[in-house]
C-alpha cells in the first residue's frame, strides 16, 4: 500500500532582487525586480508503507522544501500529495497526529527545562491517555538510552545526547511515518552510528516508515533500501541503495597520516589521488577491492599514524548519474553558472 | 484548550528558570516607582489641593504602580516570532496539531505571568512602604487579577499580530515601539483618563489600549462593581476582535509562508 503518493509537486519561491546602491534599491522599492526560484519540479514517486527511504542531494537541491510540503508546512505552487490519503497543507493539524518530523538543525525541546517536561507537553498536545503515555515513554526511554538526562536541562545536554531526545520526542505518539530532515548533521561518527541502528530498529520492531534527507552518503548505504537522488529541486535517480552504490558511489577515499615514507601500493582498483612526504590520499575502486581489504593490506605494510575514510562528495555522485544518464551538458551548463 | 493551558504552564516554568534575573530586573520598577512617589507628591503639595481628577496621591501613586506592574510584565513574543518568521524556524510548531498563532499566545502568557508576579510584589513593597498607606482593597485585588490577566491576553494578542507583521515588513520592532508609546498615552500607563481633556477621553474609551493599562489599575485603586462589568465586557469585545484579526492574517500569512533551508 502506498501511504505517500506524490504527483508533480512543484514549488516556486518568488524573492524580491535586492540591489546594492541607494538609487538601484530605490528602484526595487518601485519596481521590485522579482526572480523565481524553483526549488523543486515536478517531482512524482510513491512511497510503500514501512520503507525507508532516503532522499539526498546537496545543499538547496529541495530535500527540505519537499519535506515541508509533505508535512504539511509548506503549500505547493503546483502539483497534488496525499499523505495517509490526506492532502498535507490541507489537512496539516489531523496529518499532525499520524507523522512525526525530527529536524537536525532545529530544536523542538524546551531549553531551559528537562526532556522530561517536553515529553510531558507532547503528550498533552497530542492528547495521549496518561497510561499509554507512560507506557510509550518507558520503552523510548529504554530504546534510546535516555534515562541518564532525562531530567537534566536540555542546554546541558550534548548534541549527541540531544538528538536521540529529539527523536524520541517525535515518535511518542506513534507516528506512522517518521520524517527525518538530516538527522545525523554535526555529529560524531559513533553517534550518527547509533542514531542509524536505533531509526533501523524502530522500522523494524514498530513498522514506521523512514522519509530521512540527507546530504551524507554513508546515512543512505547503512539506513535505507531505497534512494532518491535530487539536485537542483528534480529527481534524477529514484531505485535501490545497493544499485546506487555498485553504479554510482563505487569509491571511497582514504586519507593515511604514515610513520614512514610512502612507496607506493599496487592492489587493483587504488588510485593514489595526492601524495605529500609522509601523507597519501587514495580513492579505492571498491568494486575491485573490497574495502576493509585495502585498509588491512595497508596497516600490514606500513606504520599508520592515521586513517580516515570517506564518502565520495555528493556533487560526485550526481555528477556521475549525469554521466551515466548520458547528459554530459546538464553538468557544464550547472558549472558554468 | 487545556494543550494551550499547558503550553502556558510549560513557558511558565521555563521563564521561572529565570527567576533570578526576573527580580533583578524589578529594581527598574522600585525606581520608578521611586521617581513617581517624588514626582506626584511634589504635585499634590504644589497643587495645594487633596485631590487631581479624583485622586488622592495616594490613590495616583498605586495606580502607577499597577500600570508599570502591567506593561513590565508585557509581551515580547514579537521579536520570538518575527525572528522565527525570517529564519523559518517555524517548521517544528507547524508539525503539531496546534494553531500556531494561538501556541504563541499561550506562549506569551506563560512568559508573562511569572514576570507579572515579581512586578507586583516589588511595585506593592516600594509603594507601601514609600506610602504607608495602601489604595486599594480585597475585592479591588481580586477584580484587579482578573482584568490585568484579560489586559495580559489582550497585550498577547497585540505582540502575536506585530510578530506575524514579518511575513510582509523586514522589521516590526517600530511597528511594537507605536504600540508601546500608545500605551503610554491613550492607555493610560502616565496618567488616568479622567485627567484627559474631555474630548481625548472619550476617543481614549473606545481604543483597546485603555483595557490594557488603565482598566486594571483604576479597577484597583476604587473598585466599582458597575465599572468592573463593564470593563470586563469591554476587554472580552476586544479579545474577540483581536482574536479574529489574528485568525485572519494569519491565514493569508500561512499563503506567504517560506521555511528557509534547501
Amino acid at each position: 500500500m502506498n501511504i505517500i503518493q506524490i504527483n508533480k509537486l512543484t514549488k516556486t519561491f518568488v524573492t524580491a532582487e535586492k540591489r546594492s546602491g541607494f538609487a538601484a534599491s530605490l528602484r526595487s522599492l518601485l519596481r521590485p525586480q522579482r526572480r523565481e526560484i524553483q526549488a523543486v519540479k515536478d517531482v512524482t514517486f510513491d512511497i510503500a508503507a514501512g520503507e525507508r527511504l532516503a532522499f539526498i542531494g546537496p545543499n538547496g537541491a529541495g530535500k527540505s522544501t519537499t519535506i515541508k510540503m509533505l508535512t504539511g508546512i509548506l503549500y505547493p505552487t503546483s502539483g497534488s500529495a496525499l499523505v495517509l490519503g490526506k492532502t498535507p497543507w490541507r489537512d496539516r493539524r489531523e496529518l499532525a497526529y499520524e507523522i512525526g518530523a525530527v529536524f537536525g538543525q532545529k530544536s523542538q525541546l524546551w531549553y531551559h527545562l528537562p526532556p522530561a517536561d517536553s515529553f510531558e507537553l507532547l503528550a498533552r498536545i497530542y492528547e495521549l491517555q496518561p497510561a499509554a503515555y507512560r507506557e510509550r515513554l518507558a520503552y523510548l526511554v529504554d530504546l534510546f538510552e535516555i534515562n541518564d538526562y532525562l531530567q537534566s536541562p536540555v542546554r546541558k545536554l550534548s548534541l549527541g545526547e540531544r538528538m536521540r531526545c529529539e527523536i524520541a520526542a517525535s515518535l511518542l505518539h506513534r507516528p506512522r511515518i517518521l520524517f527525518l530532515d538530516e538527522p545525523t548533521i554535526g555529529l560524531d561518527v559513533v553517534v550518527k552510528q547509533r542514531i542509524r541502528d536505533l531509526i533501523l530498529e524502530l522500522n523494524q520492531q514498530e513498522g514506521v516508515t523512514i522519509f530521512l534527507t540527507s546530504h551524507d552518503a554513508g546515512d543512505v548505504e547503512v539506513l535505507c533500501r531505497r534512494a532518491m537522488v535530487i539536485n537542483h529541486g528534480e529527481v534524477i535517480y529514484d531505485g535501490k541503495v545497493s544499485t546506487l552504490r555498485r553504479d554510482y558511489i563505487r569509491t571511497k577515499t582514504v586519507s593515511l597520516k604514515l610513520g614512514e615514507p610512502w612507496e607506493g601500493f599496487d592492489d587493483p582498483g587504488v588510485q593514489v589521488l595526492k601524495h605529500k612526504g609522509y601523507g597519501v590520499k587514495l580513492e579505492v575502486d571498491t568494486g575491485a577491492t573490497p574495502i576493509e581489504e585495502v585498509i588491512g593490506r595497508l596497516l600490514a605494510r606500513y606504520a599508520v599514524v592515521d586513517i580516515n575514510v570517506d564518502n565520495p562528495p555528493m556533487e560526485q555522485i550526481i555528477a556521475r548519474i549525469y554521466e551515466a544518464e548520458g547528459r554530459i551538458d546538464d553538468l557544464s551548463l550547472e558549472e558554468g553558472e | 484548550m487545556t494543550r494551550y493551558g499547558f503550553v502556558l504552564w510549560t513557558a511558565a516554568r521555563q521563564q521561572w528558570t529565570y527567576r533570578a534575573e526576573l527580580a533583578m530586573r524589578t529594581i527598574q520598577m522600585a525606581l520608578f516607582m521611586g521617581v513617581f512617589m517624588a514626582l506626584w507628591t511634589t504635585a499634590f503639595g504644589v497643587s495645594g489641593q487633596a485631590e487631581l481628577s479624583g485622586y488622592t496621591v495616594v490613590e495616583m501613586v498605586w495606580y502607577l504602580a499597577m500600570t508599570e506592574t502591567i506593561t513590565l510584565s508585557s509581551s515580547r513574543v514579537f521579536i520570538e516570532i518575527s525572528e522565527a518568521v525570517k529564519a523559518g524556524d517555524l517548521a517544528y510548531t507547524l508539525t503539531r496539531p496546534l494553531s500556531y498563532p494561538f501556541y504563541q499566545v499561550a506562549n506569551s502568557l506563560g512568559n508573562s505571568a511569572p514576570r507579572f508576579l515579581l512586578n507586583l510584589l516589588m511595585a506593592a513593597a516600594v509603594v507601601g512602604l514609600g506610602m504607608r498607606q495602601v489604595a486599594g482593597s480585597l475585592p479591588g485585588l481580586l477584580a484587579f487579577l482578573g482584568t490585568a490577566a484579560l489586559a495580559l491576553l489582550l497585550d498577547a494578542l497585540v505582540a502575536v499580530l506585530i510578530g506575524l507583521l514579518a511575513f510582509w515588513i523586514e522589521e516590526v520592532m517600530p511597528i511594537f515601539w507605536i504600540y508601546q508609546k500608545l500605551l503610554f498615552t491613550v492607555g493610560g500607563l502616565f496618567l488616568p483618563l479622567e485627567m484627559f481633556p474631555d474630548w481625548l477621553r472619550r476617543v481614549a474609551e473606545w481604543m483597546p489600549f485603555q483595557f490594557i493599562t488603565y482598566v486594571p489599575a483604576r479597577t484597583f485603586v476604587a473598585f466599582e462593581p458597575e465599572f468592573v462589568l463593564r470593563a470586563v465586557g469591554g476587554q472580552i469585545i476586544y479579545v474577540a476582535v483581536l482574536t479574529g484579526l489574528v485568525i485572519f492574517v494569519w491565514r493569508r500569512a500561512q499563503l506567504r509562508l517560506v521555511v528557509h533551508g534547501g
